[in-house]
């Protein structure tokens, strides 16, 4: 019994280890110094810890080396624009993907299922694969390097799965309630507002996250469609850190930076999130 | 207070019918309630309504206007369901002030008619709690309030006291008895328990795989069941139903069951109605038989107590006759288990229905 339990908890110990240690030296990298960084031999925690590079990134020190500050400010820029794309991408994908999914959840049409297939079968696609026509379209109608063209393709790609993952999440709340307000005097869409929208809060919310953390962590398309333009956003940015004059410790800063809004999210909505997986009646009561 | 009128309405859901082209008139200001088991359609009529679900095949009326196409929150009804379907993010006062916030009724009158709906139930102390605060006949209560709060025309309750326990059950029966009397509302009341049905309806529907069985009153229906259907669905015990042929034989009319028979030749109506070689069913109710240990006349029935019910004042008697249990009610609480016992019955009350149609004869 107790063999079983130390295994398990080396096995825990060793995957955690083994998933945080690139957080943890991201971390590390960001509070040494560049000649710490590169010293023989290295060191695991820094003699003399810095803020210098955070402190670079948010404009609040200056480098006499303009291509370390035009650096840091280019990774600023790319928060600003992650910060303001994420956001628009999440309230507009939400937004769309909780009516679309409170239809597909509740109502029997013509031809149900074979239109959420077709929603669901653009997430099967590999991005890579269509990411040239959509570079086309994007080059034919002026949306390259703007902010709304990102945001158009961010929210292609999420609003199928939120729509999924929420129409599991509608599908689960009792009918009777929503029946009660068409009868209680509410149109579709009021009951849809007044009460099914309050009802799936604990969905949504999570739906929000999901939709938050994926627009700031996408790489792909951020890369394809807003490289050196002034809608470029944090991962591009951070990949262009590698081409240029390699600053080890501001690469640490700008990594542990693009962790911090994912990890605080989740962290906040922990319940929710979970809640959205185990989703179940008895959930619902305990919601009710 | 409005007559609503179903014509020949049919409602598929995939391949099964749900209610099959049924023709109903519920009277203004009547307490009609539909009885039937789980599955007969009952609830969907109640839905069609209510306009949550839209009839594939003929019309309704209310009052004599069609309202086929009116959506539910255009009809003016109100609805009880089974599991009351309270907003669980509202306390109680929101929850009952919510319809008349729909019809944008001024604030101060959402007020007044909420507190006076809230003490005409009795449930004042509940307004500033939330659903799950509350216990299953407090939320009842919430959700009747909800419902009689902006003085609909009709009122329907989709098996309102069945998440109750049984003491509460029986004293919300007489209170919805009573509002009924008070508010002159047309109530549609769907229940699968006959003695709600027969305790409360001015009139009551039997259903039965989406058609009407039988439309009486309770005293209609319980005293002349038109079909076996309805004649087991009614009483608290269910009747005894045996299976005889009706015979000539000696000069006698027999109704010949596997273990006994029952000379009817003295009976004009059952005589004149079926013909000889006829199978039918004998129904019997427990209530209109008769027990005791010795024979007291030629066509008394001979059984053995197969088992005894106490119910205290009374109790059920199960008497083994041949291969078929008669069940009946006794108040002689002296009969035990194993002893030999003659059963009686009331000629004027007994049932007889055709076996292969299942219609009722007599």
């Amino acid at each position: 019994m107790i063999i079983k339990k130390i295994a398990i908890y080396l096995l825990v110990i060793t995957v955690s280890i083994w998933s945080l240690f690139p957080i943890f030296w991201a971390f590390i990298m960001s509070i040494s110094t560049n000649v710490e960084l590169t010293s023989v031999p290295a060191h695991i925690i820094p003699e003399k810890p810095t803020s210098h590079f955070y402190k670079l990134i948010f404009g609040l020190v200056r480098e006499e080396l303009s291509v370390i500050s035009g650096q840091a400010e280019f990774i600023k820029r790319g928060l600003i624009n992650s910060a303001f794309v994420a956001f628009i991408t999440c309230i507009t994908t939400t937004l769309i993907a909780s009516l679309g999914g409170y239809v597909f959840g509740r109502y029997n049409f013509p031809g149900k299922t074979q239109s959420f297939f077709i929603i669901l079968m653009s997430r099967m696609i590999p991005a890579i694969s269509i990411i040239v026509p959509f570079y086309y379209i994007f080059w034919k109608y002026r949306l390259l390097g703007t902010y709304q063209g990102l945001i158009i393709a961010h929210m292609a790609a999420l609003i199928p799965l939120l729509m999924w993952v929420l129409m599991g999440f509608f599908s689960t709340l009792p009918i009777e309630t929503e029946r009660a307000a068409r009868v209680d005097g509410c149109g579709r869409l009021r009951a849809f507002r007044k009460v099914m929208l309050p009802m799936a809060a604990p969905g949504i919310a999570a739906a929000t996250i999901l939709a938050f953390t994926t627009s700031w962590n996408e790489f792909l398309f951020a890369f394809l469609l807003t490289t050196g333009s002034k809608a470029q956003t944090l991962p591009p940015s951070i990949a262009g850190l590698f081409t240029m004059v390699a600053q080890y410790a501001l690469l640490g800063a700008s990594c542990t930076l693009s962790m911090i809004p994912p990890i605080v999210l989740s962290t906040i909505f922990e319940r929710y999130i979970l809640r959205l997986r185990l989703v179940d009646p008895v959930t619902v009561r305990e919601f009710s | 207070m409005v007559k609503i009128f179903l014509e020949n309405v049919t409602k598929h859901f995939d391949d099964t019918v749900a209610v099959d082209d049924l023709t109903l008139e519920i009277r203004d200001k009547e307490f009609l309630v539909l009885l039937g088991p789980s599955g007969c359609g009952k609830t969907t009529v109640l839905n069609l309504i209510a306009g949550l679900e839209a009839p594939d095949k003929g019309h309704i009326y209310f009052d004599d206007e069609l309202v086929d196409q009116l959506p539910p929150d255009k009809r003016d009804v109100a609805m009880v369901f089974q599991s009351y379907a309270l907003y669980p993010h509202m306390n109680a006062y929101d929850n009952i002030a919510f319809p008349l916030k729909n019809k944008k009724f001024p604030k101060e009158e959402i007020r007044k008619r909420v507190l006076e709906t809230a003490s005409l139930l009795g449930i004042e102390h509940l307004l500033s709690r939330k659903p799950y605060q509350m216990s299953g006949g407090e939320r009842q209560r919430v959700a009747l309030a909800r419902a009689i709060v902006r003085e609909p025309k009709a009122f329907l309750l989709d098996e309102p006291l069945s998440n109750l326990d049984a003491r509460m059950r029986i004293s919300t029966r007489t209170e919805l008895k009573k509002l009924h009397e008070d508010l002159e509302i047309t109530f549609v009341y769907v229940t699968h328990d006959q003695l709600e049905a027969m305790t409360m309806g001015d009139r009551i529907v039997l259903m039965r795989y989406g058609t009407i069985q039988q439309i009486g009153t309770p005293n209609e229906v319980y005293n002349n069941p038109s079909n076996l259907f309805v004649a087991s669905f009614i009483g608290s015990n269910p009747m005894n139903l045996l299976e005889c042929v009706f015979v000539e034989q000696e000069g006698k009319k027999l109704l010949k069951a596997s273990s006994f028979d029952v000379d009817v030749s003295s009976y004009a109506d059952i005589c004149r109605t079926i013909e000889a070689g006829t199978e039918v069913v004998l129904g019997l109710r427990p209530e209109d038989l008769n027990v005791s240990k010795s024979r007291t006349s030629e066509n008394d029935i001979g059984g053995t107590i197969f088992a005894v019910e106490p119910l205290g004042n009374e109790a059920i008697i199960d008497v083994k006759v041949g291969d078929d249990i008669v069940k009946l009610s006794s108040s002689d609480l002296g009969l035990r288990k194993g002893e030999r016992v003659w059963i009686s019955m009331n000629y004027r009350k007994i049932h007889i229905f055709d076996k292969k149609s299942g219609k009722a004869i007599i």
